[in-house]
């Protein structure tokens, strides 16, 4: 147990540094918490009963916590959505799939581990973008590297009829707002040095040990 | 009698528990070898801190608790289960110091989730994680699904008198044979065989799908892993949704279905004995499982309107209910659809997929088919028995690569289990239902975690109450090792405790 407490306190004390105090607001709460009820413009149909056609108006700003609460209300409508492309683009013809993710690490904060400022996992939608907008962007969200933010006017398919994917943006047009970039993720120096004395020591021990058995 | 384990009992365990140790740190190379050649300093270096570690305490424990007293089944056992709970606090270490975790805690639940191949996941923005640590968190899988104690004892071959105890005190496995690592190399040479044709299929899959080749391999290579060794983990938050591909679909329903069949199963396949497939009693329990479960999927999905057209209704009900049924975790529809999109008879139908699980002595979790074949022969047998003459003579028999006569203590054993299993995935419904969660989705989420899969309808994610945290790890590992060796581990804890009282 003494081991165990001992490591746990050395790992702590090598963590990333905590960078930014965390940044104020909040995230969607019905994405974030299972017990909350989302609050849907619509409600959705209980089993057995037919869903009723809902009017497909346009939504701005639209959350992929809100379309994934109340995909029955948005289905089919038009919707404005921002969010970080990761991943991959994936060209198919004359359109691509790319995954926009509209959490707290695409836009407010930042990629881990850049800060300690932790929001949850990643939140987004699946979108399928025209070839030419997929040809603006740069960079995709990945280990080191800040992905492109696309700002689109899409289509929100709970299921896609052409493509069989589910809860999706077909998107009509859009724009990069904010384009990505590498971010830095130097070495850290006290990390190093836990190394660097640790690596002699086990080496040490090992070979000590080794003897030990020959011994025996 | 009451049970007093004394120094030397200790010293065993310890000993032991430390060879796993030591072997899981030495894994730990490979990723850092991977964080070096992508230039990911700070990663390579957390590996190779903690692989110091875990190699430092490992074989301290080997060196100082060694012992020449022979290892006993209890023994066996109890190494087994320290070892799920131990060793993860090593194996995290990376996972905490690459700075998507919030807490040791919460690295430690992933560590946990991983050797137990549940997939159940705390990690904060995943799609920035370094491909270091997504590949850890991979071998982590396929140590636990493979058997870390296999892992371990294909490299420490000193351990082979005693392998046979330590083997079965992980696997389930009934077979008591004193030497099992040929068992143990069948088993590597059988993950080789089809990890090259898996990864193979998966790669040309993914370049198909659009990824550049050196992409596409880590994808394959991660994804072959989380599918044969039923884990779960993907390296993308979208799972594979990421990809937009039934080709890639298809080729990972067929690695969760052959990670799902037992490895006495596929000995058989591989000797050319191919009828085994359709005579063998879990193969058969679970097809029919597979069916009817998906007849009701699709009555449920049809009832709520979630698919109209029976394309989509094929793809993502039967890559759900596959994934479930083989209890690895991996999804194509967003977690949070199956609680505002899916109705209710089809998540309860997954329910149900998760809680048979897979076959015996394989890497799925579950009750297992064997068991639901035996109660289901069982209860025929008894039924007959009613029906027919009393002076009838009633016998029952099932094939498991021979045919076999079905006896009262084995469905006797069977129907223990099945309560065992029942109480496990209760009693962490209830503790969610406790914290205020929905009794259906606490239900989905104990399940999901008691039989390894790892599906989930949110419960779990990185702000869940710490207890539930605790809770979930306990009913992973004891879902993992199926209640005897944690039994075991919590008969000498008690024995501890009360020595000191």
């Amino acid at each position: 147990m003494l081991v165990l407490l001992a490591l746990g306190g050395f790992a702590e004390s090598l963590r990333h540094p905590r960078g930014d105090r965390p940044l104020s607001g909040s995230l969607d709460p019905a994405a974030a918490d299972p017990r909350v009820e989302p609050d849907c413009p619509e409600p959705p149909a209980r089993e057995g009963q037919p869903r009723r056609e809902v009017d497909t108006v346009d939504f701005e700003d639209v959350t992929s916590g809100v379309l994934f609460d109340c995909p029955q209300t948005y289905d089919h409508s038009v919707v404005t959505y921002r969010g970080e492309v990761v991943g991959a683009v994936l060209p198919r013809g004359s359109h691509a799939w790319v995954h926009l993710n509209d959490d707290a690490y695409a836009e407010l904060s930042g990629p881990l581990p850049t800060h300690r400022d932790f929001r949850g996992p990643n939140t987004g939608v699946g979108a399928l973008i025209p070839r030419e907008l997929a040809e603006q962007i740069r960079f995709v969200g990945a280990p080191g590297t800040r992905g492109d933010v696309l700002e689109v006017i899409a289509t929100f398919q709970r299921v896609d009829d052409a493509t069989d994917e589910v809860a999706i943006l077909r998107v009509s047009r859009g724009v990069v707002t904010r384009v990505g970039g590498p971010y830095e993720r130097g070495l850290l120096p006290d990390r190093a040095i836990a190394a660097a004395l640790l690596v002699p020591v086990t080496a040490g021990f090992l070979a000590w040990a080794r003897r030990v058995d020959r011994r025996r | 009698m009451l049970f007093r384990p004394d120094e030397r009992d200790f010293r065993l365990i310890g000993f032991y528990a430390g060879k796993v140790l030591f072997g899981v740190g030495l894994v730990m190379l490979l990723p850092a070898a991977l964080a070096i050649v992508l230039g990911e300093g700070n990663d390579a270096v957390s590996f190779v801190i903690g692989a110091c570690l875990a190699v430092l305490v490992g074989q301290a424990s080997q060196t100082f608790l060694r012992s020449p007293a022979p290892l006993s089944t209890s023994h066996g056992l109890t190494a087994v289960a320290l070892s799920y709970f131990v060793v993860p606090f090593f194996a995290c270490i990376p996972l905490l110091l690459s700075g998507h975790y919030a807490s040791y805690l919460d690295a430690y639940f992933e560590s946990v989730s991983a050797f137990a191949t549940t997939s159940l996941t705390l990690v904060n923005d995943l799609d920035h994680l370094s491909r270091s640590v997504k590949l850890w968190r991979q071998l982590m899988q396929m140590q636990g699904g493979l058997g870390i104690v296999i892992v371990v004892l294909t490299v420490f071959a000193g351990a082979a008198g005693q392998s046979g105890l330590l083997y079965s005190g992980e696997s389930g496995d009934e077979r008591t044979a004193p030497n099992v690592l040929p068992i143990v190399r069948f088993v590597w040479r059988l993950t080789l065989v089809y990890g090259v044709a898996g990864t193979l299929a998966l790669w040309a899959g993914m370049i198909l799908t659009g990824l550049g080749p050196w992409e596409g391999l880590f994808h394959a290579s991660a994804l072959f892993m989380a599918a044969f060794d039923s884990g779960g983990f993907s390296l993308h938050s979208a799972n594979v949704a990421f990809y937009r591909s039934t080709l890639v679909e298809a080729i990972l329903m067929v690695l969760m279905v052959a990670g799902a069949f037992s490895f006495a199963l596929h000995h058989q396949l591989w000797q050319g004995r191919s009828r085994e497939l359709l005579r063998n009693i879990e193969t058969r329990t679970i097809a029919a499982s597979i069916i009817l479960i998906f007849v009701l999927v699709g009555i449920g999905l049809g009832r709520s309107m979630t698919f109209v057209d029976f394309g989509p209704l094929l793809r993502h009900g039967l890559f759900q209910l596959v994934s479930a049924h083989t209890t690895t975790g991996l999804t194509t529809i967003p977690g949070r659809l199956l609680v505002t999109d899916w109705g209710v008879l089809a998540p309860a139908m997954l329910v149900t997929a998760m809680a048979i699980g897979g076959m015996a002595g394989s890497t799925a979790g579950g009750i297992k088919a064997i068991r639901i074949g035996l109660l289901l022969k069982g209860l025929r047998r008894d039924t007959r028995k009613v029906l027919l003459p009393e002076d009838a003579v009633i016998v029952e028999t099932y094939h498991v690569t021979t045919d076999r006569i079905l006896r009262d203590e084995q469905v006797r054993g069977a129907a223990t289990m099945l309560l065992l299993w029942l109480v496990l995935y209760l009693t962490g419904g209830m503790l969610a239902v406790f914290y205020g969660y929905d009794v259906t989705l606490a239900l989905f989420e104990s399940v999901s975690a008691g039989s390894s899969t790892g599906l989930t309808v949110g419960i779990v994610r990185p702000s869940l109450e710490w207890p539930l945290k605790l809770a979930f790890i306990v009913q992973m590992v004891t879902g993992r090792l199926e209640f005897i060796a944690v039994f075991a581990l919590a008969g000498y804890v008690v024995s501890v405790v009360r020595g000191r009282v």
